[in-house]
């Protein structure tokens, strides 16, 4: 069985320790590049939780990650993990700051500084329609689950690294990860609307 | 037997999914058998993670171009988690921004320091070893030479040589000394330094190779009050063995005294004058000796 998470963002590779090291000392170019390759996938994985003003929620993200920057030590997964460590604290932060359980966002209210150049509206229109339908089979998912889903399929992290990003053993992750599959599954079967 | 139409992707049937096809699902190896039906899904959600770059807040820009400011200061700020990253207190090493600043403000104040020290050089404003040390260090390094601090003798010389110009001023504290001094009383010669404003001309004479020379009194002790307070010193050169060989104006031998002050034979004025200021005459080219 592969726990090989799929990797949207952009890689560093070989030149992911050099990224760091200069982004440790505050070279601005090394952080742009982190943000870069980072930012779409936080910023993406805070619009599936439902967030209102993800953009903002996201740089407040990368403000919390280059102030501790200069302490962090490892490889580029666990630097990956990290960020998304960080991004889902700040998620929770923002779910207490606003009291109530996140909703998720007005249609259209994201997507239109979220769109690609170049598509047709009428592509445009059934992607808008299709996250939106995305977002809200997830919304009404048991948070615990609707987190595992997340990390593991738009963060692309791994068990074990969703684990630790949620403080709870890979076991209790698979777990719930599996009720989460499950319960997309009958939520969307129930709906009977394709995407 | 299968009915037609029932797809098997497309209907939800309760049942036990295997761990491979949820990590399958999850991965993006294909969302197969019992999860044929949020294929879409899956695919909707990894598009999520490769959408555009937002745009950084104004703070984060700042960061973005390597201010690394925070709205914590220049310090860094706590890390968000320590689950994968630091596993240890922050570290409180300051930026390197704020080591370059701080190394600048202490050269600035260095060259400050320095400017200070070589224009209280060039006036001779600074003590005599640190104007010493100050004027051969300029000469060393530049073309330019500044002056030098006299040694202590020259400034005895030069001292004694202008109580005896200055019109007498210190006549009577002079014989005040020499009275002390010839009671037997040598401690204030012993102690005092030619620094010190308390001292007389006679004391400082004392302090000279030629001291067994010094008269044990002073002109200004002369009972016909010349060498008093109201003594000029062309009185007083009229009482010293050099009388009669002292030129006659005041004026014409001033400034040759007080050019030999700074020559290496300042010490001898002391030793034949003392007070008496024209002695040093036979130095000079007005001295009168010829």
């Amino acid at each position: 069985m592969s726990d090989q998470a799929v990797r949207p963002a952009e890689r560093f590779g070989d030149q992911f320790q050099q990224v760091l090291a200069a982004a440790q000392v505050g070279a601005g170019w090394a952080a742009e590049r982190l943000w870069h390759s980072l930012a779409p996938t936080v910023h993406g994985y805070l619009r599936a939780q439902g967030v209102i003003d993800a953009e903002d929620l996201t740089s407040e993200v990368f403000i919390g990650v280059f102030n501790g920057i200069g302490t962090f030590q490892g490889d580029e997964e666990r630097f990956r993990s990290w960020v998304f460590t960080i991004a889902h604290r700040r998620l929770t932060d923002e779910r207490r700051r606003v009291g109530r359980r996140p909703r998720p966002a007005r249609f259209g209210e994201e997507e239109s500084r979220a769109e690609p150049l170049g598509d047709s509206a009428e592509n445009t229109a059934l992607r808008r329609l299709g996250a939106e339908r995305v977002r809200l089979l997830c919304g009404r998912l048991v948070p615990d689950q609707r987190d595992v889903l997340l990390l593991r399929m738009v963060a692309g992290l791994t068990v074990d690294e969703v684990a630790a990003a949620l403080d709870k053993s890979p076991g209790a992750v698979k777990q719930l990860q599996r009720r989460a599959v499950l319960a997309l599954r009958k939520n969307f079967s129930q709906e009977g609307v394709p995407l | 037997m299968k009915r037609s139409g029932d797809y098997r992707g497309e209907m939800f049937r309760p049942g036990h999914i295997d761990d491979a096809a949820i990590e399958d699902f999850f991965t993006g190896n294909g969302a197969v058998g019992e999860l044929a039906s949020l294929a879409e899904v899956a695919e909707e959600l990894r598009g999520m993670a490769r959408g555009p770059i937002p745009a950084p807040s104004a703070q984060l820009a700042l960061i973005l171009e390597g201010a690394f400011s925070t709205e914590k200061g220049d310090s860094p700020a706590t890390a968000g988690s320590n689950a994968h990253g630091p596993a240890m207190a922050q570290a409180a090493g300051l930026p390197k921004r704020r080591t370059r600043r701080m190394l600048l403000k202490t050269a600035i104040g260095a060259g400050f320091a320095a400017a200070s020290l070589t224009l209280a050089g060039a006036a001779g404003a600074l003590p005599g070893p640190a104007q010493n040390v100050v004027a051969s260090t300029v000469a060393a390094v530049t073309p330019w030479t500044f002056p030098e601090k006299a040694n202590s003798h020259a400034e005895h010389g030069k001292t004694v040589s202008t109580d005896a110009h200055d019109g007498g001023a210190h006549g009577k504290a002079v014989s005040d000394a020499a009275k002390h001094k010839h009671d037997g009383d040598s401690t204030d010669t012993e102690t005092t330094t030619p620094d010190d404003s308390k001292a007389t001309g006679l004391d400082r004479a004392n302090e000279t190779p030629a001291a067994g020379h010094v008269p044990t009194s002073v002109p200004g002790a002369n009972a016909d009050g010349k060498g008093g307070p109201d003594a000029t010193g062309p009185d007083r050169a009229a009482q010293t063995p050099a009388a009669g060989h002292a030129p006659d104006e005041t004026a014409t031998t001033e400034p040759q005294t007080t050019d030999t002050t700074d020559t290496t034979e300042a010490p001898a004025a002391e030793t034949h004058g003392g007070d008496h200021g024209p002695s040093e005459a036979p130095t000079t080219d007005g001295g009168g000796h010829h």
